[in-house]
């Protein structure tokens, strides 16, 4: 009996997008199941009255100018997904504002360089240290990353001098040695929300190659909002001759003699494939849909040096008033009440309001996004999952807006006026994460990314099964929009380079 | 030079350390353990907002000639909290046709029951269905609560105007008796349109609210009789529409105050006008859902020459591979459900997106409202709870 599938991926997030349309793209049969009724796991849309909001995307890396395109680019279009989306680029980085300080930081290495000196000359020798340090570790990170093969360990220290020094140091270790203003080591960290951990617990490697991408290719925004870009992915996959089905969870993943086998849906259809690749989280995939019986016992020791990522609290407002009249200028403008990131991040396992948010307001790169005269502005802070969950069901809504409530306090010391002229607000809460996007603790960037879970040691895409893959932000490279649709083309790679194995004769 | 030196030692020997760390978090105990669930985010999330729920009648009770108030307990759980003004789906089975329709709930959360108001409607479905055959002890399934249309202490305010037409008042029992019930420290004013006055859900439970300092009550009738002697106080009511002529004189400066109106979907379009001719800014309105318009043909955008009973072929491809004949004038959704396909829906009036289905081929028309996702457009997805054939059509669920 011949198959329908060759592979069955489950989840339609941006890891499970990239990894189907992967493997179509290179000739396999592939079943993509999702369990909600679009895709894109957290790059997606809803819509309120007049107000159509993105659920998750700030800042967009890996795009760069078309005469320099970044990596995500250049994978979106060899996939043939590029063409279909527009996307806007953004020439400041962002605005960083706190109660004694107010400045922007444009992208563009020189640029960005230049205003940090210009702002704080007594720093200007170790900013330009710093700074050089980070893109070392940039230029070395891409480099290693381009390298076809596996790479010999033991060469690394010669070949990636910087890569494999900075490796194992967390951002605020090497930051704090050459820059000695708290006001600056916090201006210099201001992405840290990026990344999920304030910057003595952060992963330089990250930090550093993520700003370093950042600064050099300036972010971007795609036309249409994230959904847009799940949208593509969809129809590109189907271009290729792959199947899609929404509203269709998996309840079971099938296995015989320690290979996968298939799926078992939520609609009891059972489906076999021989390769598994799943966006759900590595533990709900190995636990509750394999069972941990069937799993060698190694996995989930191997796992216990991993902790489940942050989660987030946005307040998403239609506002009929102009970003100008607003006065909100910069894209993304980051708000703090103090200097003290770490502090910061240990708020996040409470639940009271934030001393920090990223305000968001697409409109100054993407004015049609809201009809003339409004605007759409997104309030974000960081928070873990787990509070949220002992919260009694009566009390949730006022908790959500406690907190909402100060986070627009906060936002008001840059938009007086926000409040007054909101016409819809909505307040998502990690639980409204792990309601739509399933994912464990509502984590926005899977496990966290200190030193010891970064890139390098994370988790990889092959799973403790024959047949089985993992894709998303819980594996390699890590969390984030690009990563997570760079795990794709890895996952879809190794599932690919494996089925290669197999046809040349080299058994599984 | 030497620092450098010194850092760049301190930096690799970190190695040493993190490589430590790991080694120790994955010995037995340490770390974090992933084999046992501690606490089940999915149960606190279905506590919050359970997908399904199971109903039973308690009580029914006339409210009109044409109306009944309903009583449920839930069977499968507790009932959810929910904002006062949202509604439930109701799934039933109407001779064997699996459908759905969006009631508001008219108790305050935190009721030991659930409260849904039926009316009879000309040309409905399962209205009538519910009306007569609905008893004490049956069960039925719901959605969970959902919607947007209730007061959001963040940006609504305390000095609140609630417009309500005809059944449309439900979500503001809600909205009322919860802000009464909790003392919240709003001024309410209602202003409450109905065709008769025997067709006035609520009645006496209004007009005994009316007594309240913080809760003023308008009621005004389109019919009434010649020679009505007035309210129970013996003050006449009010005839005519809520027209901003009505409004103003009830309401007098709109400044500061925010709107709510639920109704019918004229009244949607004739109280926003009248409500922008008295100076109310967007951001002050909220309105309930535009429901499916009662009559397609009337609405702005629908070609001319096409009859409301013009049927097209909907051909369904991919894996259920059928063909329905839909008439123009009917949401695509019904169409579907006649013919036994169960396609997910929650508010059946284009904005919640649960409907979203693919358009291989072919033209569907969709009223102005629909909350459509501007890529959803861009890539042929349409919601089916507000889509009209146009033509032959190609769909894939």
């Amino acid at each position: 009996m011949t198959k329908k599938y060759d592979a069955i991926v489950i989840g339609a997030g941006l890891g499970g997008l990239s990894a189907a349309t992967m493997l179509a793209k290179n000739g396999q049969r592939v079943l993509l199941l999702e369990r909600h009724n679009v895709p894109g796991g957290y790059a997606t849309s809803f819509v309120r009255g007049r107000y159509e909001f993105e659920i998750a995307l700030h800042e967009l890396s890996g795009i760069g100018p078309p005469e320099h395109r970044g990596t995500l680019y250049r994978y979106l279009d060899y996939l043939g997904v590029a063409s279909k989306v527009e996307f806007l680029r953004l020439s400041n980085l962002y605005r960083s504002v706190f109660p004694d300080l107010d400045v922007t930081l444009p992208a563009g290495r020189e640029a960005f360089e230049d205003k940090l000196c210009e702002t704080f000359p007594d720093d200007a020798k170790g900013i330009r240290r710093f700074v050089k340090r980070v893109f070392n570790m940039g230029r070395d990170f891409s480099r290693i990353s381009r390298q076809r093969g596996r790479v010999n360990p033991a060469t690394v220290p010669l070949r990636f001098p910087h890569f494999f020094r900075y490796l194992p140091t967390t951002w605020g270790h090497v930051l704090n040695r050459d820059v000695r203003d708290p006001r600056v080591r916090a201006v210099l960290s201001q992405y840290w929300g990026y990344f999920g951990m304030s910057p003595s617990k952060i992963s330089f490697l990250y930090f550093a190659s993520g700003l370093a991408a950042y600064i050099r290719q300036g972010p971007a925004f795609p036309k249409g909002r994230s959904q847009m870009l799940s949208n593509a992915f969809i129809s590109t996959f189907e271009e290729l001759g792959g199947e899609v089905r929404f509203n269709c969870g998996v309840e079971r993943i099938t296995t015989n003699q320690g290979r996968v086998t298939g799926v078992i849906t939520e609609e009891d259809e059972e489906i076999t494939a021989d390769w598994i690749v799943s966006n759900a989280d590595p533990i709900t995939t190995c636990r509750d849909m394999i069972g941990a019986d069937h799993v060698p016992s190694g996995f989930f020791a191997r796992l216990q040096s991993s902790e489940v990522a942050a989660s987030t609290v946005n307040v998403y407002m239609g506002v009929a008033r102009s970003n100008t009249e607003l006065g909100l200028n910069e894209h993304e403008i980051f708000v703090s009440s103090s200097y003290d990131f770490d502090c910061q991040y240990e708020q996040m396992r409470q639940l009271d309001p934030p001393d920090a948010i990223a305000i968001t307001c697409y409109n100054v790169v993407y004015p049609e996004i809201s009809p003339p005269g409004t605007s759409i502005v997104v309030l974000t802070a960081l928070a873990y999952g787990e509070p949220w969950y002992a919260i009694p069901p009566a009390e949730y809504v006022d908790t959500k807006n406690r907190i909402a409530d100060g986070m627009i306090r906060l936002a008001e010391r840059i938009a007086p006026r926000l409040r007054e002229y909101a016409e819809v607000v909505e307040v998502s809460t990690p639980l409204t994460n792990i309601r739509y996007a399933g994912t464990r603790g509502g984590s926005i960037y899977g496990f966290n990314q200190p030193p010891r879970d970064n890139m390098v040691w994370r988790m990889g895409h092959r799973g403790p099964l024959d047949g089985l893959y993992f894709v998303g932000a819980w594996t390699r490279p890590g969390g984030g929009f690009e990563p997570a649709m760079m795990s794709g083309q890895m996952a879809g790679g190794a599932v690919l380079s494996k089925i290669k194995n197999i046809q040349s004769g080299e058994g599984r | 030079m030497v620092l450098e030196i010194g850092y760049w030692m301190q930096d690799v020997w970190e190695h040493v350390h993190v490589s430590q760390e790991r080694k120790k978090l994955r010995q037995p105990g340490q770390g974090f353990d992933y084999t046992q669930e501690k606490i089940a985010a999915r149960q606190v999330v279905s506590q919050l907002h359970p997908k399904r729920m199971r109903l039973r009648v308690k009580e029914i009770s006339q409210a009109t000639p044409t109306a009944k108030t309903v009583h449920f307990e839930r069977t499968d759980g507790p009932l959810p909290p929910f904002r006062a003004g949202q509604y439930v789906n109701v799934l039933v089975d109407v001779d064997g046709v699996l459908t759905s329709r969006p009631y508001s709930v008219a108790s305050p959360p935190g009721s030991s029951y659930l409260e849904l108001t039926v009316r009879d409607k000309p040309g409905g479905f399962v209205a009538p269905y519910l009306l007569n055959e609905l008893k004490v002890g049956d069960e039925l399934k719901t959605t969970g609560p959902s919607g947007s249309f209730y007061h959001e202490p963040l940006i609504d305010g305390d000095d609140l105007v609630f417009l309500a037409g005809g059944s449309g008042i439900t979500p503001f029992m809600s909205i009322i008796r919860d802000a009464i019930q909790h003392n919240r420290p709003f001024k309410m004013h209602l202003l409450y349109g109905s065709r008769t006055l025997e067709d006035v859900i609520y009645a006496d439970e209004l007009a005994q609210l009316a007594d309240r300092p913080d809760f003023k009550y308008t009621l005004v009738i389109s019919e009434l009789p010649p020679g009505h002697k007035g309210d129970h106080r013996g003050h006449p009511y009010l005839t005519g529409f809520l027209d901003a002529e009505l409004i103003r004189g009830q309401i007098g400066d709109v400044t500061g105050k925010t709107f709510y109106i639920c109704g019918p979907n004229v009244m949607y379009d004739f109280c926003l006008a009248a409500l922008k001719e008295l100076g109310v800014p967007p951001h002050k309105m909220r309105r309930e859902l535009y429901g499916p318009p009662a009559d397609v043909t009337q609405e702005h955008g629908w070609p001319e020459a096409l009859s409301a009973g013009t049927m097209f072929n909907v051909e369904i491809v991919g894996r259920v591979q059928r063909t329905i004949h839909a008439p123009a004038g009917e949401p695509l959704l019904d169409s579907l459900e006649r013919y036994g396909i169960v396609v997910p829906a929650v508010c059946r009036s284009g904005e919640c997106s649960a409907c979203r289905t693919r358009l291989v081929s072919g033209q569907v028309f969709m009223p102005v409202h629909t909350g459509l996702r501007a890529s959803d457009r861009e890539n042929g997805y349409i919601h089916a709870c507000v889509s009209y054939p146009l033509q032959d059509l190609q769909i894939r669920l």
